[in-house]
């Protein structure tokens, strides 16, 4: 091959200028359409990014999806339940029928119910769905924007601005976050910074999980942008007279969006499984509302005699975080078909 | 086993037979055929020089030979027969066994081609270990001794424990070669060795290879691009295009008296180091205005001496970068540009001339000013900008501008060609979109390209078209001096050639003032008024194009001159005797 090994693989094929010039300007893609039609010929990727749609459909949809039901996710139906075990009953109709091992799954309650007081699980996880999405997108739109911007100015500027920030990446990975985080929800007043109650809580959720996992994207953009700094178009826009902000953000900036949209996907469900591990820990949002991790904590105390509510929210937790990885590969390949094969 | 004469060998078998080689690439696009019937033999002992430009299915013929297109998509179809194998149908054993015993090859890129962890002693017993199973870890040792003694490599029973990073690009290609020599393959297949080098490492280690191939009696098969380069080593030339071969035959007939239109084509497109400046511009001007060509060359003009204010005065500017020294960090200072003092004058191109690490690149990045001289003057225009901060810089720029080596990483991947082309008008200021389009368009029809390419995307084009749309950018603010860094080094010589008229007219048009940094002596000469030539970051000789190419004074100039590749087979190789000798003058450590 007689191209460098860092151009695109378009260009390692690339023609003779004849062949070039007399093709069509319909065949014009830009690289962001080539990762498209890569992308559309990964199955499994497809697959996880059809389920994660679905997912934030049903999240947004909510309150339309239990109405549909009937169930609002903190309605009682203790009428379902054996006084006795706690557990959920064979037949509603008959006190000492037992319990049903699998949770009282029917036509009306899809997942079955919860112990003790028999709230609808469909609903518990179709409305915990929005606090754990809602929880890790912001966390990772707060991770990305830091991340970012202070790879950015590390890579590009380098010497003393680079040993700061990179040196702060340092400290953040180092910090003992989760015990931060536990000894923070104690002292969580009910309401602060003119956010009260649930909301203050995903705020602080938010804010944990976004603020100390920056490091991770900052971290692959400062990489990146080592390269890029390298790169002869940046000199070029150097000598056309460009501003450092106009090297960063226009030229520098547009490159390091494949990798970004990559890590980003890769990191959301990491935040997923952080929120949900907050939230067992007691550090979420407070009840009734529901949460996935929050269900899983509750459910351990009942593991006997409803195991259905272990391995629900439990599943839940698994195949969001499984869809989320496969689209982040597939994803990845389709910008980085070199990673692939 | 040494073979003194090249000439009549057709009583020996081929050792290498290609017949009806086809091989196809099924894409999403549809199939690309990379090769379509071709045929072709090596006897034993001779030299085939297998040339084409880029994405002429020569570099996919190499791999098919070596039967690495297994395991691949590829469909292959014919007979490839090497030394009685047959590659595309005998199973994998046989082809491991074939590999190194048989034939070798020699990859482009030697910084990329060896394992950066192991020691080249590590890398070149394993080689002779894979292939000759039964022999023992002394004998190979030995063996990898007698191999880098064989390529030049001075004092090779202690640089065999040292890691490719110690060694320069052309000592790594000479490793490479050694890898290959290894188990004695009766065929060395070198895919574009010399692509990566400079003139005179590219002379050295073609040099290396006629000789390996008379002396051990091996088949050469050496792909290029470049017809100049295999014109000295081979008996046999195979001109390949789109897939197909165009011309075939014995070395001096096809270079002689080429049957082909395309062999013509890229014969005339070869630089030639004999051909003056005002030759060229002459045949530049008679070819525009459709005139048959002139055969009195005019008069070159006189530069400088009309008694003008110069465009550009440097004075002994001095770059210094610091190495980082050892564990007390202690740093020693290096001199990339060391007292280089010229003028250029309006109108004019000035031509520089040296090997990589000359220091020819921070000079022209210096007057650039993205590098800020440690020691001297740069005037441009009357004023002095050699220590102008950026912000006073910012209007300077409209009139200096500079088109980049490498047309893959100088354009933005992520801007569309027109955003790239209109870019250095909206950081000027420039705020009216619709002006900036008709520019742009205006501009990308008159390097050659369709007005209508503004949206689409740098990966879309090849490199010659980059690099016109990398010239359109710096011509957009209708520079006066225009900086072109090795503008052709990374092209192929049809692609070259072609960039090079463009540049040549564009000057006369757009009445620039050219500074022409190059490795390519031919290259300069045909574009420069003067030239520079720079060695370790000073000036060994300077002066009028003609004078330094017909009368070169300095030793390194002399010496670069005979390492200048040529068409004539003959002459080449009088060259290489001439190299010969130069080299016999002084001592092997300077071989690079």
């Amino acid at each position: 091959m007689t191209a460098p090994l860092d151009a695109p693989e378009s260009a390692q094929h690339a023609e003779p200028e004849a062949i070039a010039r007399g093709r069509r300007d319909t065949e014009s893609r830009s690289l962001t359409q080539i990762a498209w039609r890569r992308l559309r010929q990964d199955r499994v990727a497809l697959g996880g990014g059809a389920f994660v749609a679905l997912l934030i459909l049903v999240a947004v949809f909510a309150p339309l999806l239990t109405a549909w039901f009937g169930h609002p996710p903190n309605q009682f139906h203790q009428d379902l339940i054996d006084p006795a075990t706690q557990g959920v009953l064979k037949d509603p109709d008959d006190p000492w029928s037992g319990i049903d091992p699998t949770g009282g799954m029917s036509a009306e309650h899809l997942l079955g119910l919860e112990p003790v007081n028999g709230r609808d699980l469909f609903s518990r996880i179709v409305y915990g769905a929005r606090i754990s999405l809602l929880v890790a997108f912001l966390s990772t739109l707060l991770c990305v924007v830091i991340g970012t911007v202070l790879g950015i100015v590390a890579g590009y500027l380098g010497g003393w601005v680079d040993t700061v920030i990179s040196r702060a990446m340092d400290i953040f990975l180092a910090f003992p976050l989760l015990l931060f985080a536990i000894a923070l929800a104690g002292v969580i007043p009910d309401d602060a910074f003119g956010l009260s109650d649930n909301a203050l809580r995903i705020a602080v959720l938010v804010f944990i999980i976004g603020f100390f996992s920056w490091p991770y994207i900052g971290r692959i953009v400062r990489g990146q942008t080592l390269s890029l700094r390298e790169r002869e178009f940046v000199e070029a826009a150097r000598s056309m007279g460009a501003g450092t902000g106009y090297i960063l953000f226009r030229e520098i900036l547009p490159n390091l969006v494949a990798p970004i949209l990559v890590y980003a996907t890769l990191l959301i469900p990491t935040n997923i499984l952080f929120e949900a591990a907050l939230s067992f820990l007691g550090v979420g949002v407070n009840p009734p509302t529901p949460t996935w991790g929050g269900m899983l904590s509750e459910s351990l105390a009942y593991y006997t005699v409803a195991p259905h509510f272990v391995i629900i929210p439990g599943l839940a937790i698994f195949v969001t975080v499984l869809a989320f990885n496969l689209f982040g590969d597939g994803l990845r390949d389709a910008f980085d078909p070199r990673s692939s094969d | 086993m040494t073979t003194p004469e090249t000439g009549n060998r057709n009583d020996a078998l081929p050792v290498v037979s290609v017949r009806d080689l086809s091989i196809t690439f099924p894409t999403a696009d549809g199939d690309v055929h990379a090769v379509k019937n071709l045929s072709f033999e090596v006897a034993q002992g001779g030299a085939l020089g297998v040339v084409g430009e880029s994405g002429s299915g020569k570099s996919v013929t190499s791999l098919a030979l070596m039967g690495l297109h297994r395991g691949t998509r590829a469909r292959i179809s014919g007979e490839i027969r090497i030394a009685g194998t047959d590659v595309v149908t005998a199973d994998d054993r046989t082809i491991r066994a074939m590999r190194g015993n048989d034939i070798a090859m020699v990859f482009q890129d030697p910084m990329s081609s060896l394992h950066p962890q192991y020691t080249i002693g590590n890398q070149l017993v394993e080689a002779y270990l894979t292939h000759r199973p039964g022999a023992g870890k002394a004998e190979a040792r030995r063996r990898a001794v007698e191999v880098l003694d064989r390529v030049g490599i001075p004092e090779p029973a202690r640089r065999i424990n040292s890691y490719p990073h110690e060694f320069s690009g052309g000592m790594r290609q000479r490793v490479l070669i050694a890898m290959g020599l290894v188990c004695e393959p009766k065929v060395l297949l070198a895919d574009e060795p010399t692509t990566a080098l400079d003139v005179t490492v590219q002379a050295q280690i073609l040099d290396l290879l006629d000789e390996l191939r008379r002396d051990l009696g091996m088949a050469l098969i050496l792909v290029s691009h470049d017809l100049a380069v295999v014109a000295g080593s081979v008996d046999e030339v195979l001109v390949m295009r789109k897939g197909e071969a165009v011309e075939r035959g014995d070395v001096r007939r096809v270079l002689g008296s080429p049957q082909h239109p395309y062999t013509r084509q890229l014969l005339a497109a070869v630089p030639r180091v004999e051909v003056t400046r005002a030759q060229r511009r002459a045949q530049l001007r008679a070819e525009r205005e459709g005139r048959p060509v002139p055969v009195a060359a005019e008069p070159p003009r006189p530069a400088g001496q009309t008694g003008e204010e110069p465009l550009l005065v440097v004075r002994d500017v001095r770059q210094r970068f610091r190495i980082r020294g050892g564990l007390f960090g202690s740093s020693t200072d290096f001199y990339a540009v060391d007292g280089v003092s010229f003028d250029l004058y309006r109108g004019e191109t000035l031509g520089v001339v040296g090997e990589s690490g000359s220091g020819k690149s921070t000079l022209s990045r210096m007057v650039m000013r993205l590098l800020e001289p440690t020691e001297g003057s740069i005037v441009f225009q009357g004023r002095d900008i050699t220590h102008l901060p950026e912000r006073k810089m910012r209007p300077l720029r409209r009139d200096i501008q500079m088109v980049f080596q490498n047309p893959y990483s100088s354009l933005n991947p992520r801007m569309t060609v027109g955003e790239s082309i209109g870019a250095p008008l909206r950081i000027q200021g420039e705020r009216n979109s619709k002006l900036i389009r008709s520019r742009v368009q205006e501009l990308l029809e008159r390097v050659g390209l369709e007005p209508s390419h503004y949206n689409r995307f740098p990966h879309a084009f090849s490199g010659g078209q980059r690099q016109r749309i990398a010239i359109a950018r710096a011509l957009i603010l209708r520079p006066k001096l225009v900086i072109c860094d090795e503008p052709v080094s990374a092209l192929d010589v049809s692609t070259q050639d072609q960039v090079l008229r463009l540049l040549a007219e564009l000057q006369e048009d757009f009445d620039l003032t050219l500074i022409f940094v190059a490795h390519d002596l031919a290259v300069v000469r045909q574009i420069s008024d003067r030239v520079l030539v720079m060695c370790k970051g000073k000036i060994v000789e300077t002066g009028d194009s003609d004078e330094v190419y017909e009368n070169p004074q300095h030793p390194y100039t002399r010496q670069l001159l005979a390492a200048a590749p040529v068409l004539d087979p003959d002459e080449a190789r009088a060259h290489r005797a001439e190299r010969a000798r130069l080299r016999g003058g002084q001592p092997q450590a300077e071989a690079v």
